[in-house]
């Protein structure tokens, strides 16, 4: 994956965390998904500005204490792929994310 | 005035003139049929409901009319119109009276969207609703109709209405549904209990409807706030078990028996997370009808532990009871 | 109340009094619901009731009576709308892949490009013009988008294929969706020839972005028309010649010389036949339209005497809502010859005929043989 695309949010969500569990309602399509942690923090890393892998990663790694390793690195970029497909994440720049 | 003080000339005359019109819940119903069975089913089922007659605005008027052209006479069927429009196909005029029930429940899931529907059986005991959501097959109603006779109070069998202004279940008070086996498995747990007479056939099988308890019919008015949420399947031979369901996956899981959760939009995702929240989730299993009714009795009751046990004063089957953390 | 054009005046004019009685508005809300307009009703009701305590229960408990009707039929719309936005930007996404504009028609148009005819109203299909040449790519186009022409029947096929030079509705196979491509705004086989080129020449981009087109100004409107009375399904009747007159009175607003462009583009366009009719029902039903100054011009259209008297008298009856309330025994007749007629015009006469009677029979016996009673399990 190219080090400098750019991520964001599709489109606002709305959550609620239930238990320790993060559920998101995408509002254009009225879908809901329970989300991880890791999800959820991505995403709320996201919501306030768009950001590339490599920027996720050092954040992610500053607010939980994880060591920015590639064990890391590969959490990320999974859970980002499982959001594009989602729907709710996108490329900035690239095709809609439907 | 209730149905049950009309004189059965009059149900009937109402019933094929202008219409009988009546209250259940917050919906006002204007019924017209010539057939028979519905007046039966009526005058058997709902005796307690309140009758209208202030000229008021009626929510909805339907039809169960006979069936159109040959039919009347070589196969009789009867049909649900709606805004003068047949809404499903004719059914043969033996199933008019359940036809009656789901075209009722169809007007006001199709259309009462102040509320958000959830397919679901509701109850009420000491001021807290029980939310039972649950495919068909998975002994809801059996379970409904047991507890409803059961000390708990029966707002609804099929249709929980969460109010969109303040979040809390409005009862319907209406006849519950039973099915196939279960009709026989009420009929002993509760020799006492009016059951319809039973409609051979339907698409889900043998139906028959159980009367709603004229005390719980008295407080038709009264809402109550979701205080558990518990998903029930009967198992054949499987002993009695609670298990503690996790809330994110109960939310998700009650959007999906939601009616009109797309209508909703993101208002509704909340109203469903305010009332989990809020809320006890639970997975219920069991094959074992006067038990399943006696658990309830100890989730009612009792506290549960983070431990497991079901803490109950008296009651010796709590410890049958097994509730996973 | 038992003036059955009740519903239409109330939704069409302005400072009609709305009635009090309950039973009254319990009638005009089934009326509605059966002509599709208790979106509009909400909306022309709701914004009534301020200035009158006509609404009964108007201020009751909230949840419960009339107005809980109003505001629900308007939570429905917004769905509704989100839902057709969405497939409009699909649609467009998908069409814009292998190369073509997507110029939409009708509810979709007025949609995407914010118009009044938008408000309250219960969106369907989305319709799109392209060019006669371009029928085939696009409906590859859009099956690689998902959506697929899902009617098995051969008979119908040809029906669209051959004989209206169509591509039949196509369903998208995961959301169920409908997409209606057209190239020309009149059946083409109808006595209106119109020529689609002509259309998307003078079609206007809804924004900046060119995702989606529209038809000019007066195309759209002379669409409304024709589709109003040679497409023959009558039950959106009422809300087309409302929706007709919701342009004309934006348009005229916003489009200068508008009148005279209009009346000109029908003549060019050979659909003043259809324009006449329209502009004549919504004037009896609602209020006048047609400005002094273009008075003239509008008379200019009328047809030769006897067709329309007797088009009239079946269009009267055929405009109100397929309601019992609005039923005074020759409806369903008159909407049968209408029916008829606007396949007439459509169709080859040597071709009209059978089609006719297998569309009949189709429809009251669907599986080929007397269909047994048949539930559809209900909820």
């Amino acid at each position: 994956m190219n080090p400098v695309t750019l991520f964001h949010l599709s489109e606002p969500l709305a959550w609620r965390a239930l238990d320790g569990t993060w559920v998101v309602y995408q509002a254009r399509t009225g879908a809901m998904y329970p989300l991880d942690t890791l999800a959820a923090t991505v995403l709320t890393l996201l919501e306030s500005a768009p950001l590339p892998t490599a920027e996720l990663v050092s954040q992610m790694a500053s607010e939980s204490g994880l060591l920015a390793d590639s064990v890391l690195a590969d959490s990320i970029q999974d859970t980002l792929a499982q959001l594009c497909q989602l729907g709710l994440v996108a490329a900035v720049g690239g095709p809609p994310a439907w | 005035m209730r149905l049950g003080q009309l004189p059965g000339r009059e149900l009937q005359r109402r019933l094929q003139g202008d219409g009988l019109t009546l209250r259940t819940g917050p919906f006002g119903f204007r019924l017209r049929s010539p057939l028979p069975l519905v007046a039966q089913g009526l005058a058997q089922l709902y005796a307690q409901m309140p009758l209208i007659d202030d000229g008021r605005f009626i929510d909805f008027s339907l039809d169960i009319q006979h069936g159109s052209g040959l039919h009347r006479w070589l196969r009789p069927q009867a049909c649900f119109r709606f805004d003068g429009q047949a809404v499903f196909e004719p059914l043969p005029a033996g199933h008019a009276y359940p036809l009656l029930e789901w075209a009722m429940n169809w007007c006001i899931s199709t259309h009462a969207h102040q509320y958000l529907i959830l397919h679901a059986a509701v109850l009420e005991r000491g001021g807290g609703a029980l939310l039972m959501p649950a495919p068909p097959g998975s002994g809801k109603s059996t379970l409904c109709a047991a507890l409803a006779l059961s000390g708990w109070r029966l707002l609804s069998d099929e249709l929980a209405l969460v109010s969109v202004s303040d979040g809390r279940i409005w009862p319907l008070c209406r006849p519950v549904g039973l099915k196939n086996a279960s009709i026989d498995v009420i009929r002993g747990f509760a020799p006492h209990a009016e059951i319809s007479r039973v409609t051979q056939g339907t698409a889900k099988g043998s139906v028959a409807h159980m009367k709603v308890p004229d005390a719980h019919v008295a407080r038709m008015d009264e809402a109550a706030k979701t205080r558990w949420v518990v998903f029930p399947r009967f198992q054949a031979g499987a002993s009695t078990m609670l298990a503690r369901r996790p809330r994110a996956d109960t939310l998700v899981e009650l959007a999906r028996n939601a009616f009109n959760i797309a209508v909703q939009a993101e208002a509704g995702f909340h109203m469903l997370a305010d009332m989990v929240e809020g809320a006890g989730c639970f997975d219920f299993r069991y094959s074992n009808l006067p038990e399943a009714v006696a658990s309830f009795d100890c989730l009612a009751g009792g506290e549960l532990l983070p431990a497991g046990r079901l803490a109950s004063t008296a009651d010796p089957l709590a410890q049958t009871l097994v509730v996973t953390p | 109340m038992t003036d059955p054009d009740r519903l239409a005046q109330l939704l069409g004019r302005t400072g009609d009094r709305w009635p009090s009685a309950p039973g009254d508005w319990e009638l005009l809300l089934s009326q509605a619901r059966r002509a599709r307009l208790q979106g509009r009703l909400a909306i022309t009701a709701l914004a009534a009731i301020d200035q009158t305590p006509a609404v009964p229960g108007a201020d009751g408990p909230p949840g419960v009576g009339l107005p809980a009707h109003l505001h629900s039929a308007l939570k429905v719309c917004e769905q509704v709308a989100q839902g057709m936005r969405l497939e409009a930007e699909r649609l467009s996404a998908a069409l814009a892949q292998a190369g073509h504009r997507c110029v939409l028609l009708k509810g979709a148009a007025y949609l995407c490009a914010s118009l009044p005819p938008a408000r309250g109203r219960l969106f369907g299909d989305i319709d799109i013009l392209v060019p006669q040449a371009a029928l085939a790519p696009v409906e590859s186009a859009l099956m690689a988008g998902g959506w697929i022409s899902t009617d098995q029947d051969a008979y119908l096929q040809r029906y669209y294929r051959q004989w209206m030079h169509e591509i039949p509705p196509l369903t998208h196979v995961k959301r169920g969706s409908t997409v209606d491509v057209h190239h020309t705004i009149a059946p083409p086989t109808s006595a209106f020839q119109v020529d689609g080129q002509q259309l998307l020449a003078a079609a206007r981009p809804v924004s900046e972005d060119g995702r989606f087109w529209m038809l000019q100004p007066v195309d759209m409107v002379l669409h409304s028309a024709v589709h109003l009375f040679a497409e023959g399904e009558f039950d959106s009747g009422l809300r087309d010649l409302l929706d007709l007159q919701d342009l004309l009175r934006h348009f005229e607003r916003t489009e200068s010389d508008f009148w005279p462009t209009l009346f000109a583009r029908a003549h060019a366009l050979g659909l003043t036949r259809p324009l006449h009719h329209a502009l004549h029902h919504a004037e009896r039903l609602f209020e006048p339209i047609v400005p002094l100054a273009h008075q003239a011009a509008a008379r200019a259209i009328t047809p030769a005497r006897l067709p329309r008297y007797a088009m009239q008298a079946l269009l009267v009856l055929a405009l109100r809502p397929n309601h019992p309330g609005c039923d005074q025994g020759l409806t369903g007749l008159a909407r049968w010859v209408l029916y008829l007629r606007s396949h007439w015009l459509r169709m080859p006469l040597s071709l009209l005929l059978p089609h006719l009677v297998r569309k009949a029979w189709l429809r009251r016996f669907p599986d080929g043989l007397l269909s047994p009673a048949r539930a559809i399990p209900p909820r």
